[in-house]
């Protein structure tokens, strides 16, 4: 097992395209970080950095201490798992699995029986046990993702390195796989980093997520630390589903009020939780949808239902007033509220939990709680 | 446990340039020995030998894609032969200086390579001591190891320009020589060219002559009403073949496979025979008819491919907006495939305007001759003495230019056409 | 060499004209008037007479395209070796004929008399009073000694080629009687007349029988059809049917006939049905000319094998290598792919001509190399000379259609070899030729095909040369070359459409491959 290191890593294409900017990150051996955000973001490049595909512009990047900068990519200790898993199409599984072990020369050399028993442990591992004789083309989605993990465990790597490995699968296979790996990284603890573009797949698998954004990281914490305390709007409006509510606005005297609505400034206001009591100004307000509670038919709420989506355990609802878009989750609504919601009433009333509500600057950024 | 890992995959990105460089110096003189066993230069081949040899040590000492082992005697072996190609090399130059015929481009280019590398060998060889020692620590390695990466891609590029640079000097030789060749005074083939003497005489003379244009104009006649013919019968069989599914389609397809790979010898003699018959000889008509027949299964097969990339719910919704087959055929199909039309014609014009055997074979009234039965003659018959290697030269770089210039802007095209015309569509 | 050169006698008149046909009735036209109407009878020869020389046992008979002022000037061309004469004529009181010389097959004709040599040499020359036909002697004429002119017709001249002759006289120590060496030029340019048009009938009765047949057919088949929609599929694709049955499937079948039948120049379209002789003949001792025990049937055939293998092997060899080196991210591809595409954009035939002009003892290749090799006159450089030749012209096909395939490999496939530290070479072996054969087997078959039919490079090139002997194949000749020789330069059709027919076997060999590798005959549904 393995740590991992960023630098201050940079990569520029041409003056023109940085792909990733300044990225410091240092995984811990064992442990299981996903790079997430939206594509161009940098981070399946710096993936590809690490796996020495690409090159370093400058900055370090270190395994174990040691800076692989310029070591070829066979030489850092690492098994990828590449999007399009990248399979040999001619080879069957066995041969694909045991390929890259047969092909070592010298000191790295692997005698026939220590291939042998590595392709099968890990086809045992794996499940593909049966399906050795197969060539890629015979094999379902899942059965070829497996045999791309497979290909890069039997390396045994000290860093496993995978680029987007679910996104080829349909939805339900995907849920099963991700359940999957995550027991496979907790049986052989490999340090794994994992790029996706998915939040779920961040939110479940990691130990830590790095949120990347125009090659710039965002946030590197805990999938729940950064879920609920968000360092920057950006990272706000990436994670959940519906993203958190952000309302420009400013506050003055603890109370905050809407900047952007059409009618005026007393149209949203909402006094502003003690954590938050120093802040005075520009400021955008954030609060997660689940933790908005709704009041239908009350005479003080001036919002109104403009759409709902309703998922059967939950019904998404959102409201507009005078230029302010925000949505709630409202899990089982009971049939008279289903009934309003459907009616698209006007006159709701907005609550939001103060413990949640969270407090960006003019920049974007976090407001440190008190 | 990573702490050797930089001097573990570390070689000297110098020896591993010179490595590149060697086995371009090593194609070089194997051309050496191959050019002094032509010339029956008994000794010259005898240096090349062993330039060879000094060449193959260096390049096969260090192994391509393992990280090299230094071992001390690697050290000795590669220092000496890289003095040994050098001094070998420069031998040859005096040796080859001291000939009656004296030094040559030829030489020089054959020897510089060995000599350059040789000494590069012997340069890289010294500074890198320490490394084939086994001796070089692990700062240097790491040091080592950036250099390699911010050199090799310039090293490697250089390496395949050089031998891009042969490649396209052996494609280019011929055409080459042959504009010089248009360019010299006098119609013979131990031309001396040089840039002084360049004239455009033989350009005038075939400009200005009228069988030259002659010849010409058979061949744009016969070309051009192949291609008409040509796409006129094989348009519609194609769209049949494509859109309808009647008894007898697949043995009607594969015979227009199979036709393809029937031998023109085969057909040859009865063809002339048959067109003989018929009163075809030496008439456009019968080559028209000849070379639409010829180029009738790729046109075909071409054109099929294409119609069976458009889909059937066009024309189904074109007949619902209530057109006629006929309007479908001239309104939807037909513009849809001009592209694979331009293709398709290309290649028939190109096939009859290249076409020899057939053209040689029909022919014998040489004012009915096209332009590669005509160029061949000037060159191999004598109608007033000697050939006209010059005038031949001048008519080929006319009629070149434009072919080459065709071939160029629909290469794609043209390379897929040949592949996918023989190959299943 | 033969020390010094030794002169001719005879003031040698040098008639022009060609052929034993007996139908030759035109008169020789002159030098300067180009105009062959040669339909037939292109057995070009020289007619040439000269005056003997006292003591001479033997009369060495030179000729060459180039024109030479000594003996040590021949360059041995397509006809001949050097230092030894392209024909010779004993002098002998024995006069023995060669039982191994079929009277028709005598192709050096010759003439003898006491008599002085006639004004003129025209085609009409016939054996009249005083002239009397010789007798044979491996091959070569034996005359006696009291004979006073020769006359003779010099086979195997091109048609249209100047060439030049010179007759050498040689005495009993076998040196030269006389000294000097005269030197004549004549080009074989005369016409023979035009048989009379066969009764073509037949032909095109065939060909009436076959568009009527397929009409009828088709229009059966068109009621017939079971739907209504599908049907006028028949009217699309019949007049391209039509085509290709009588301009490729009747003479194919006509050529199958063909062979079976004496057919040839002379006697033009009244072939009679002779079974499998020609077959037999092929292989059979009487077309062996030179006496070598093989009338020239494997030579080809081996020759062809060599050349087509060597080809496309070549071809695919530097193809992969040129397209891997191009695709392998070089800065100025396009440029580069451009310059390499020229070789396949030049038309052939200027490809070729270039190339014998460049390989001319007295050409670039020599001047360049500064070395001094007949590239096209030597047996093995000829050899050699026609593959390198089409090597050059093939290369850029493969490179180009090999570097799309490569293109169509997926990339990520190298980068997981990468990282698994897979070597270059095991890269090629492994990954990069497994995924090039779907690509790169039909291409080598499809290259056999066109390469085994490939007739304008060794035409242009050597003409078959060097060594071709009448009715012999030559050294660089492959089976479609000798085909054009046997059927347009000796006229035999019916033997040349023999050998096409044994040509079209083996082909099938090559192009049922080619169909089952690529499936093609399973034409799509």
């Amino acid at each position: 097992m393995a740590e991992v290191g960023f630098d201050s890593v940079w990569k520029e294409y041409d003056s023109d395209s940085v792909a990733v900017k300044d990225l410091t990150i240092k995984v811990e051996s064992g442990e299981f970080v996903v790079l997430v955000g939206p594509s161009g973001c940098g981070k399946t490049t710096s993936l590809r950095m690490l796996a020495g595909l690409e090159e370093i512009t400058e900055g370090n990047i270190s395994i174990d201490g040691v800076v692989v900068n310029d070591l070829p990519p066979k030489a850092r200790g690492i098994g990828m798992v590449f999007q399009s898993y990248a399979l040999y199409p001619h080879m069957n599984v066995e041969r694909n699995l045991s390929f890259g072990l047969r092909m070592q020369k010298g000191a790295e050399r692997l005698d026939k029986e220590e291939i042998d028993s590595r392709v099968s442990d890990a086809a045992e591992l794996l499940g593909l046990t049966e399906y050795l004789d197969r060539l890629p083309k015979n094999l379902s989605g899942g059965q070829r993702q497996r045999v791309a993990l497979g290909r890069a465990l039997v390396r045994q790597p000290e860093v496993l390195l995978m680029d987007e490995p679910l996104s080829n699968l349909d939805a339900k296979l995907r849920n099963q796989m991700r359940i999957e790996l995550r027991r496979l990284h907790e049986e052989l603890g490999t340090t794994t980093i994992y790029v996706t573009h998915d939040q779920i797949e961040a939110m479940t698998l990691a130990d830590r997520i790095v949120i990347m954004n125009e090659g710039r990281m965002q946030q590197f914490s805990t999938p729940l630390e950064a879920y609920h305390h968000p360092s920057n709007t950006f990272v706000a409006s990436f994670l959940g589903t519906p993203p958190m509510n952000l309302v420009k606005g400013n506050i003055s005297e603890g109370v905050f009020f809407a900047t952007d609505s059409d009618a005026g400034e007393k149209t949203f206001t909402m006094k502003m939780p003690s954590h938050y009591s120093s802040f005075e100004g520009e400021c955008t307000l954030g609060f997660r949808p689940e933790n908005t509670a709704l009041k239908i038919g009350d005479n003080n709420g001036n919002f109104k239902i403009a759409g709902f989506e309703s998922l059967g355990s939950e019904t998404i609802v959102h409201l507009d007033h005078a230029g302010i878009r925000i949505s709630a989750v409202w899990h089982r609504p009971g049939p008279e509220a289903n009934r309003q919601i459907m009616d698209r009433k006007s006159n709701v009333r907005v609550e939001i939990d103060e413990s949640d509500m969270r407090l960006f600057d003019s920049e974007g950024n976090a407001v440190k709680e008190v | 446990m990573r702490d050797n890992l930089a001097v573990r995959w570390w070689t000297p990105v110098s020896l591993r340039a010179v490595a590149s460089f060697g086995w371009i110096s090593l194609m070089i003189a194997l051309f050496m020995c191959a050019v002094s066993w032509m010339r029956g230069d008994d000794a010259g081949l005898t240096t090349a030998l062993m330039v060879v040899i000094a060449n193959s040590v260096i390049v096969f000492i260090l192994p391509e894609d393992v990280p090299a082992r230094p071992v001390p005697e690697k050290f000795a072996l590669f220092l000496v032969s890289g003095a040994s190609m050098t001094v070998l090399s420069l031998s040859y130059i005096i040796h080859r200086s001291d000939s009656s015929v004296g030094l040559t481009l030829v030489d020089y280019w054959t020897a510089a390579p060995s000599m350059l590398v040789g000494a590069a060998a012997v340069i890289a060889a010294s500074r890198s001591s320490r490394w084939f020692m086994g001796k070089a620590s692990t700062e240097e390695a790491l040091n080592g190891l950036a250099r390699s990466r911010k050199h090799s891609g310039a090293i490697i590029q250089t390496a395949k320009q050089i031998v891009l640079i042969h490649l396209g000097i052996f494609a280019i030789l011929p055409p080459l020589w042959t504009v010089m060749l248009s360019l010299s005074p006098g119609n013979s083939l131990s031309m001396d060219f040089s840039i002084s003497t360049a004239t455009l005489e033989h350009y005038e003379k075939m400009w200005g002559s009228e069988r030259f244009w002659g010849w010409f104009w058979n061949s744009i006649i016969v070309s051009v009403a192949t291609t008409i013919f040509g796409l006129t019968i094989a348009f519609p069989a194609a769209y049949g073949f494509s859109r309808y599914r009647f008894y007898g389609r697949k043995i009607g397809l594969f015979m227009f496979l199979i036709v393809q790979m029937f031998p023109g010898a085969l057909i040859l003699v009865p063809y002339f025979i048959v067109m003989k018959g018929l009163g075809l000889l030496n008439t456009y008509a019968g080559l028209v008819v000849a070379y639409s027949v010829t180029a009738l299964p790729l046109c075909v097969w071409l054109m099929k491919g294409f119609f069976d990339t458009i889909p059937r719910e066009l024309e189904e919704a074109a007949r619902v907006d209530g057109c006629s087959q006929m309007q479908i055929f001239s309104r939807i199909i037909f513009p849809l495939s001009l592209p694979a039309v331009a293709v398709t014609c290309l290649f028939s014009f190109l096939a009859a305007w290249n076409e020899y055997l057939l053209a040689l074979t029909f022919l014998s009234d040489t004012d009915r001759y096209t332009l590669p039965v005509g160029l061949a003659s000037m060159v191999s018959s004598a109608q007033a003495g000697d050939s006209y290697w010059g005038d031949f030269a001048a008519a080929s770089i006319l009629i070149s230019i434009p072919v080459v210039l065709l071939f160029i802007t629909f290469q794609r095209y043209l390379v897929d056409g040949m592949v996918a015309g023989a190959v299943k569509g | 060499m033969r020390g010094q050169t030794a002169g001719i006698t005879a003031a040698a008149l040098l008639a022009l004209l060609l052929l034993s046909s007996s139908t030759a009735q035109a008169a020789p036209t002159p030098v300067t008037e180009m105009s062959i109407d040669g339909d037939v009878d292109l057995n070009n020869r020289v007619r040439y007479a000269f005056q003997t020389v006292p003591e001479s046992v033997k009369y060495d008979i030179y000729y060459s395209d180039e024109s030479f002022n000594n003996l040590s000037e021949i360059v041995p061309t397509a006809s001949s070796v050097a230092g030894f004469p392209d024909a010779w004529i004993f002098v002998s009181e024995d006069q023995a004929d060669d039982p191994s010389i079929q009277e028709t097959l005598k192709f050096f004709r010759c003439w003898w008399s006491t008599t002085i040599i006639p004004e003129t040499l025209a085609t009409d020359f016939q054996i009249e009073e005083g002239w009397s036909e010789p007798t044979f002697s491996t091959g070569m004429p034996v005359i006696p000694p009291d004979a006073t002119s020769v006359v003779c017709d010099l086979p195997g001249i091109v048609r249209g080629q100047q060439v030049y002759v010179a007759t050498v006289a040689i005495d009993e120590d076998g040196s030269s009687v006389t000294e000097g060496l005269e030197v004549l030029s004549a080009i074989t340019t005369a016409e023979s007349e035009r048989p009379p048009d066969p009764d073509m009938t037949r032909v095109y009765i065939a060909i009436g029988v076959i568009v009527g047949g397929l009409c009828l057919t088709a229009l059966v088949l068109y009621f017939l059809s079971p739907s209504r929609r599908e049907r006028s599929g028949y009217l699309f694709v019949l007049p391209a049917i039509l085509l290709l049955a009588t301009l490729t499937f009747y003479p194919v079948g006509y050529g199958i006939y063909l062979s079976f039948t004496d057919e040839s120049a002379e006697n033009y379209g009244e072939g009679e049905f002779i079974g499998l002789d020609n077959y037999e003949l092929l292989f059979s001792d009487e077309r062996d000319y030179d006496g070598d025990g093989d009338p020239g049937f494997w030579r080809t055939f081996t020759f062809t094998l060599i050349w087509t293998f060597g080809c496309v092997i070549m071809h695919m060899l530097l193809g992969v290598l040129f397209a891997m080196l191009l695709e392998s991210g070089i800065i100025g591809k396009v440029a580069w792919r451009t310059i390499l595409l020229i070789p396949w954009a030049v038309p052939g035939y200027i490809s070729v001509i270039m190339w014998r002009g460049m390989l001319n003892r007295f050409g670039w290749v020599n001047g360049i190399l500064t070395s001094d090799i007949d590239y096209l006159g030597l047996d093995s450089w000829a050899k050699f000379s026609v593959i390198f030749v089409n090597i050059w012209m093939g290369f850029s096909f493969m490179t180009m259609t090999t570097s799309g395939a490569l293109a169509g490999i997926p990339r990520d496939m190298y980068e997981a070899a990468n990282i698994d530290g897979v070597g270059r070479y095991h890269r090629f072996r492994h990954l990069t030729l497994p995924q090039l054969m779907p690509a790169l087997v039909p291409l080598s078959l499809l290259g056999m095909i066109w390469t085994f039919n490939l007739f304008h490079v060794i035409f242009l090139m050597t003409g078959g040369g060097p060594d071709r002997f009448y009715g012999e194949p030559g050294v660089t000749d492959i089976l479609v070359t000798f085909v054009y020789d046997i059927a347009f330069i000796d006229g035999e059709y019916g033997l040349g459409a023999a050998w096409s027919v044994i040509i079209f076997l083996m082909l099938i060999v090559f192009s049922t491959a080619y169909l089952v590798v690529t499936k093609a005959g399973e034409v799509d549904g």
